[in-house]
């Protein structure tokens, strides 16, 4: 089906049915995405889900086997050079040249960029400024710490003022300091009027984002705001509820807890533990059958699910899943489970 | 056997050696080995074929080599001379493109082609049906190789006498058409002039050579990291993330590198001219421009090592791996005669091969463009198929 023609109203990114294969593995099976233009898009999975395979095709640096992909306007297998200078890159690993100053790394990028002559050196002024690199200018790239490497990075990315800046997991290796700040500079760039692809690992940073998708296995689980997939029928359900318990000792009670019959899931948060059980054991039951089975509680309340309990119950469905179509052939016709938030 | 308490945390054994420990880190290292298949396809073919194709390669005498003719002649003695030399299996004529003049033969030797040329002058035939006193015949050798000239040398001194030898028996047992003549009759004088390295100087031949092979060893280096090198620190990904050719990309990094290798063989040429005192019969010009031709060609080899290869360990790997038996079948020191044809198809698409010719041809020679346009073609055409090819294969990784 031909994608509609260009225009400012479009979305950043729109795909339909991508497929890549590598042989016989499908790393990105069947993606559906549409991100609206200015939005922070955290893109979520474990490693090997298919997540920088997704990028490359966005990025023009892998063509699709199948389906189409539009970023910016523009369609990734008709024109991957073009759509290059419309987007900034920055990936996982600092990929900048370790034995050029940041001055030379930026005057190489830019020249790549064709940003040059008296507008370029204003537009450098501008990210230079922007992203607080300046006093660095002298500087190896070898010689700069974690957190301004990826700032250097973010800066070359930025110089020819993309539409679309993809960032692959890019607060990895940063304290938590440097990931504050960089998280403020992206949303000074979305306010702008910039698009970001973000994958994370992070689920603080992922509750950050305009909207969220997280991959699984090559499949596109959910996406959506990340308050709409809390309300993702598969997590929350009409038939279950969350409790958040605290109590002493964690590991021990856990055991105790995973082995009561009706729970249907514990996890460990921080000091707490996160208990799912049906929606007919109430609260007054829950904490009547805790003591009988010798906890020593703390405080116990009802809570709503967090973004990793969303990620984790699907996760867990999609294992199922997979589980019963390796044992069963027959039951392909059912889909996978998944999120039904789709971004607007 | 560990009987020290939990509190002493040294070892049980203060041997300079543990069998434990050797095991490990020999069981870790098979491991690695193993699972790197280049690596593994290098440990076994690369002796093998080296042993092979050089062994096949240089351990055949010196035979086949062409020789010109100026007949003058033209009778029957000096059919039968030239038979003589037909028997031999260390010279080849061709008898359909016999030359008219000694300016015609120097010509043949001057281009390359023949190593060799032998003038029978007219009346050749009549002295030796005279049957008195002596006649010449005259051997021209290059003398650019100043070994495989002096055995060219020897051998065609030793078949005209042994075929006069023939001749005065065969005369004598009347098995000739020729008349009797006696034992003590016509004598086949040679005699031998050797061109361009009349001293027969073994340097004048081994110095451009070796300068040709340096080169050509540091270009290959130079650029077969090149690509590799982006690609292990990751800078790659992020340069093709941005729209730059993949063509600018390999031109633009040929480019400082044959400035380098050019700068480098000038330094060289010098070394040559003054230090070993080995003149340039030819143009040096010319010579600097068929330089640069061949050190973008051997630029292009190691960007196609570098486009082909993971890691930079692998591209120093395959570089030696492909230098080692080139050196040994371009002519830099073993002639390509007595090489079997399908060492010398090999040999024939070594840049190196080509070049060894150039340089040798214009500084022993004096060659120019006439006598080696062929050569100049032939390089051309290696460079853009081998930049070509990188372009093509880098193209094919990134999709």
């Amino acid at each position: 089906m031909p994608l509609a023609a260009t225009n400012d109203m479009q979305p950043a990114i729109m795909t339909e049915n991508l497929v890549r294969r590598f042989g016989e593995n499908i790393a990105v099976n069947n993606l559906n995405l549409t991100i609206s233009r200015g939005e922070i898009f955290g893109f979520l999975g474990p490693n090997g889900s298919g997540k920088s395979t997704t990028i490359k095709m966005l990025c023009g640096l892998l063509s699709p086997t199948s389906g189409q992909a539009r970023v910016a306007g523009i369609d990734v297998n008709k024109d991957p050079e073009y759509i290059r200078s419309k987007i900034g890159y920055m990936p996982q690993k600092f990929s900048l040249y370790e034995d050029l100053t940041v001055t030379e790394n930026i005057e190489f990028y830019s020249k790549l960029y064709g940003v040059t002559g008296h507008a370029g050196n204003i537009r450098k002024k501008e990210v230079i400024e922007l992203v607080g690199v300046g006093k660095y200018h002298k500087h190896l790239g070898r010689e700069l710490s974690g957190g301004w490497k990826q700032r250097l990075a973010l800066c070359c990315a930025l110089v020819h003022n993309p539409e679309i800046i993809f960032l692959d997991e890019p607060t990895a290796s940063m304290d938590p300091v440097a990931r504050r700040e960089l998280w403020d500079l992206l949303f000074s760039l979305a306010s702008s009027g910039v698009t970001l692809f973000v994958t994370t690992h992070y689920m603080d940073e992922a509750e950050r984002c305009s909207s969220v998708g997280y991959i699984y296995n090559s499949r596109l689980i959910v996406s959506g705001g990340p308050d709409e997939l809390k309300q993702v029928r598969e997590v929350v359900g009409q038939d279950n509820q969350r409790y958040e318990i605290a109590c002493r000792p964690l590991v021990a009670s856990f055991n105790i807890i995973k082995a009561i019959e009706y729970v249907e899931d514990v996890t460990i948060f921080g000091q707490a533990l996160h208990v799912v059980v049906p929606a007919h054991i109430n609260e007054h039951q829950l904490r009547h059958d805790l003591h009988s089975a010798g906890i020593a509680l703390q405080s116990i309340r009802p809570i709503e699910p967090s973004l990793e309990d969303v990620f984790v119950t699907l996760t867990k469905a999609n294992i199922k899943y997979d589980e019963e179509m390796r044992q069963n052939r027959l039951s392909s016709l059912r889909p996978a489970p998944s999120g039904v938030a789709h971004v607007r | 056997m560990s009987d020290s308490s939990p509190q002493e945390k040294k070892p049980a054994s203060r041997a300079l050696l543990t069998f434990s420990g050797i095991y490990s880190i020999f069981r870790k290292e098979l491991i690695q080995l193993l699972r790197d298949p280049f690596l593994v396809a290098f440990i076994v073919t690369l002796p093998i074929i080296q042993l092979v194709v050089t062994g096949l390669a240089i351990s055949k005498d010196l035979k086949h080599i062409e020789m010109i003719v100026c007949n003058q002649d033209k009778k029957n003695a000096s059919i039968e001379l030239l038979k003589a030399f037909d028997n031999s299996t260390f010279f080849e004529i061709d008898h359909n493109n016999y030359v008219d003049s000694d300016e015609e033969l120097n010509r043949g030797i001057r281009k390359g082609k023949f190593r060799v040329g032998l003038t029978i002058p007219p009346g050749y035939s009549e002295q030796i049906l005279s049957g008195k006193g002596h006649t010449n015949v005259n051997i021209t050798i290059d003398g650019t190789h100043a070994n495989i000239a002096k055995t060219i040398k020897g051998m065609a001194i030793a078949i005209i006498e042994n075929h006069t030898h023939e001749q005065m028996k065969a005369s004598a047992l009347g098995h000739t058409a020729l008349p009797l003549i006696g034992l003590s009759s016509t004598i086949v004088q040679p005699n031998t002039k050797i061109l361009y390295n009349p001293e027969l100087k073994a340097s004048w031949f081994l110095i451009p050579g070796i300068l040709a092979i340096i080169m050509h060893m540091m270009t290959i280096l130079f650029t077969s990291f090149a690509i590799v090198r982006e690609r292990e620190t990751g800078t790659l990904e992020q340069l093709m993330a941005t729209p730059i050719r993949v063509a600018d990309l390999m031109v633009g990094k040929v480019i400082p590198y044959a400035v380098i290798g050019f700068l480098d063989m000038v330094l060289t040429l010098g070394v040559m001219i003054w230090f070993f005192e080995i003149n340039i019969s030819g143009s040096f010009w010319f010579l600097c421009f068929t330089s640069i031709v061949f050190i973008v060609t051997s630029l292009a080899i190691g960007l196609l090592i570098s486009t082909t290869c993971r890691s930079q360990v692998q591209a120093v790997q395959l570089t030696l791996g492909l230098l080692l038996p080139s050196l040994l079948i371009s002519g830099f020191v073993f002639p390509l005669e007595p090489m079997p044809w399908f060492v010398k198809i090999f040999s024939y698409c070594l840049p190196l091969t080509y070049y060894l010719d150039i340089i040798r041809g214009v500084v022993i020679k004096g060659n120019g463009l006439s006598e080696l346009w062929q050569h100049m073609l032939i390089l051309t055409f290696l460079s853009s198929l081998l930049l070509g090819a990188s372009i093509f294969r880098f193209k094919k990784q990134i999709a």
